[in-house]
This record gives structure tokens, sequence and C-alpha cells, in this order.
């Protein structure tokens, strides 16, 4: 029943599993798409235990996003984050030097229900957004 | 058995929203319950067209009738708390979301390794 609260998504990227695991750690602000004009900036601290951290503007106040519980550079990465959300990127080592990321984020259900009913009225304005994406697509 | 349900649901759910009227009442329903003459002015429809949307938004299980007062005759909609289409619509957006970032991380591993060439 857990996979049924799970999501998982995967991606074949052109550089080895060192340089994936590295460029997703230490250059997470250079490729993660916050909201458009965020003026925060997101910073992993290395290893078990190490926070995922957001931090304001001109070293401003930070914020906690997630705790790091599994650290093993070029092979994976999993944090939890404060809704107690599991999120587990694997790198695996993919033909012709290729990396094949497979990521996982668990325990969808484990959201406490104030939260999830915040998330389910955001949520469904995301599904409407992606479903008129999707139909467009098939056009 | 949930998974079925899910995927009878699904069906029902995606036909209901193919139409870009009744995605934009969900959207409405998703702050607020409403009254159906609210609703079909914030659409720009007429009552009597908005009531066939609002009845295939029923029929799909997304939207409920309630009268919240003492008074029978005020009825707002609201969105169903129906905890699998909840999860469903949920899960989606988590996927759609991962995608999206997981795309732009390749993206950007890519664009960095030709540069070091």
């Amino acid at each position: 029943m857990s996979d049924l609260a799970a999501v998982r998504v995967s991606i074949t990227v052109k550089v080895d599993p060192d340089t994936a695991f590295a460029v997703f750690t230490e250059e997470i602000d250079q490729w993660y798409r916050q909201g458009l004009g965020s003026p925060t900036t997101l910073r992993f601290e290395p290893g078990v235990g190490g926070r995922l951290l957001e931090v304001g503007p001109d070293n401003g106040p930070e914020e906690e996003r997630a705790r790091v519980t599994v650290w093993e550079p070029g092979q994976r990465l999993v944090f939890v984050d404060w809704r107690d959300t599991e999120v587990d990127i694997r790198f695996e080592a993919a033909a012709e030097g290729a990396t094949r990321v497979v990521l996982e984020h668990r325990g969808l259900d484990r959201v406490p229900p104030d939260v999830a009913v915040n998330l389910a009225k955001y949520g469904w304005r995301r599904l409407t957004q992606w479903f008129e994406r999707h139909m467009e697509e098939r056009r | 058995m949930i998974i079925n349900a899910i995927v009878d649901h699904l069906d029902t759910t995606l036909v209901a929203l193919a139409d870009p009227t009744r995605r934009r009442v969900v959207e409405l329903l998703g702050s607020d319950a409403l009254r159906a003459s609210v609703i079909a002015e914030q659409a720009g429809m007429t009552p009597a067209a908005m009531s066939r949307h609002l009845r295939v938004l029923r029929n799909a299980g997304l939207v409920e009738v309630d009268t919240p007062g003492d008074d029978a005759r005020v009825r707002v909609y609201r969105l169903r708390p129906d905890r699998i289409v909840q999860l469903r619509a949920w899960l989606d957006q988590v996927q759609a979301f991962w995608s999206e970032q997981l795309g732009a991380f390749a993206e950007h591993a890519e664009r960095r390794e030709r540069k070091s060439r």
C-alpha cells in the first residue's frame, strides 16, 4: 500500500554518476526551479545529517527544507522534508558514460490532515494546469 | 481495491476535467464553496449553461452540494473532500513537479559538461 502514496520519475543525463551527484547537490541552486523571481537560494550541507537550506537574500535567514539521511556520492541521496515525506534519488550508471537518475518521493500519505487540505487545494490548481498542458501537447 | 477505485475515478475525473469551463469551476471552488449563481457569474456564463457543467462535475464526484445555513434554499457547491481523488490529484502534481525539476537538472548538467570540454 505504501507504493500508492509514492511517485517515481526518472531521466537519463549525459554525464557520469559522480558528476551527476555533484551537480545535483553542489549546484542545486543553479538548476532547481523555484518560483519565478524567488529571491532565496538553495544549498545542501554535505553528508548524512546535513540540511537542505533555503537562504534569504544577502545571506539572510536560513530555513531548513529537508535533512539528508543517505549521502553516497555517485550513487544515492535521500532526504526527508519538513512534511516527513522522503525523497530517494539513485544515480545508476547507464550506457556510454551516461547516468540514469531515478527519483522516488515516498510517504505522501503521511502528511497531517491540516497540511494536506491546503496542499490539496493547491494541488487542484496545479492539476488543472498540468492537464491543460497535457492536452495541448497531445494535439 | 483502492487502486481499482482510483482508476475508475480517474476516467470520470479526466472526462469531467476535459472541458475548460469545468476546470475553471474546480479552480474557483479550490478557494471556497460558492453558490451556483456566483460560479456562473465568475465564469461568465448563464446559470442555465452552468448548471449543466455542475451536473457533470457532481456526477463525476468532484463536487457536492451543501446547505450550510438554516435556509434550505441557500445551496453552495464545494469540492468533494474525497481522499482518493485528492490523493490522485496530489500525486499527479508531485509527479509533474519532479519531472520538471529533473528535466531542469539534466539540462543544466549537460550544458555544464559541454562547456568544460
